[in-house]
């Protein structure tokens, strides 16, 4: 039984090979989309630079009496909030659904707050009054003499 | 169509789901793979974590450090025994919200006593010891290890 169609093998193979390079310049592009958004992505420096400070935090709640530290990184494309459970950091320009949060465990008598946005330089700090302590984020040039 | 050009049209529409198929598996490995090289740029070992928060044992007044009711000056790595309890851990130094956050349990070997935090189930991950701390019972120094036992998550 012989099948008609309208189209000659000719026509087939020139469909077909439009068809696999369409095929292959839509591999290509998902690909390099893929490739162009983890380039461009700052997630992996939020994340580093939220777990910095968290562990800062844990490193000054350890240790007794009154301290200062300088985060040894570039902070000025951030926005970083610190309260006392955790520190949040997101790109200035970044929208809410792409900000980075790091919980922490405070112990009894300390409060931890401060924010700082588009801080080159940003310090912690920990000061004692009475039973209380106090952690507090800022810009390091509010901690020159 | 001849036999010829049915044979080479099942043949192309053959090679075509299967290739489909493999294209569509390179595509997922290659974001998979760039996934997990970003975990990698973004991992931090959990010993170092863990010993960053077992730190305030020792050397603060809020968790066990010993700490002069006169002077308030506090003394680092000597253990007030009156102190080392579960309820003076959990509610003054160190508590958790489940298991998915870093547990310890806490053994002073001479004494032989031992407290844990409010999610910690001897699921031990790793063991950070804290060789010649003091024990003050009372009026007493002794010298003691405190073991740390960690419990990473479960």
């Amino acid at each position: 039984m012989e099948i008609y169609t309208t189209m000659n093998t000719k026509a087939e193979s020139v469909i077909l090979m439009i068809f696999e390079l369409v095929v292959v310049i839509g591999v290509i592009a998902m690909t390099f989309q893929i490739a162009t958004a983890f380039a461009k992505s700052e997630t992996a420096v939020k994340i580093n630079l939220a777990q910095d400070l968290q562990m800062m935090v844990n490193t000054l709640v350890g240790v007794p009496g009154d301290s200062l530290v300088e985060l040894p990184q570039d902070a000025s494309h951030f926005i970083i909030i610190l309260n006392s459970n955790q520190i949040s950091v997101n790109g200035i320009e970044d929208s809410e659904s792409e900000i980075v949060v790091r919980n922490f465990v405070l112990p009894a008598g300390h409060t931890a707050s401060g924010t700082t946005e588009g801080s080159p330089k940003i310090c912690l700090k920990k000061e004692s009054s009475g039973d209380r302590k106090y952690l507090f984020l800022s810009d390091c040039t509010e901690n020159e003499p | 169509m001849n036999r010829k050009a049915q044979f080479e049209v099942a043949r192309k529409n053959i090679y075509w789901m299967i290739a489909g198929f493999i294209i569509a598996m390179i595509v997922l490995a290659f974001a998979l793979t760039i996934a997990n090289y970003k975990n990698q740029l973004t991992s931090l070992p959990p010993e170092l974590k863990a010993s960053l928060i077992a730190m305030r044992f020792a050397n603060i007044p809020e968790c066990f450090a010993y700490q002069d009711p006169e002077t308030y000056r506090v003394y680092p790595r000597i253990i007030d025994l009156s102190k080392f309890n579960e309820e003076h851990l959990t509610q003054s130094c160190y508590s958790t919200a489940g298991t998915d956050e870093i547990n310890f349990g806490l053994e002073l070997l001479n004494h032989h006593l031992s407290i844990k935090t409010n999610n910690y189930y001897n699921h031990d991950d790793m063991d950070n010891f804290i060789p010649e701390v003091l024990v003050k019972d009372g009026d007493q120094f002794t010298p003691d290890v405190l073991v740390i036992h960690v419990q990473v998550k479960i």
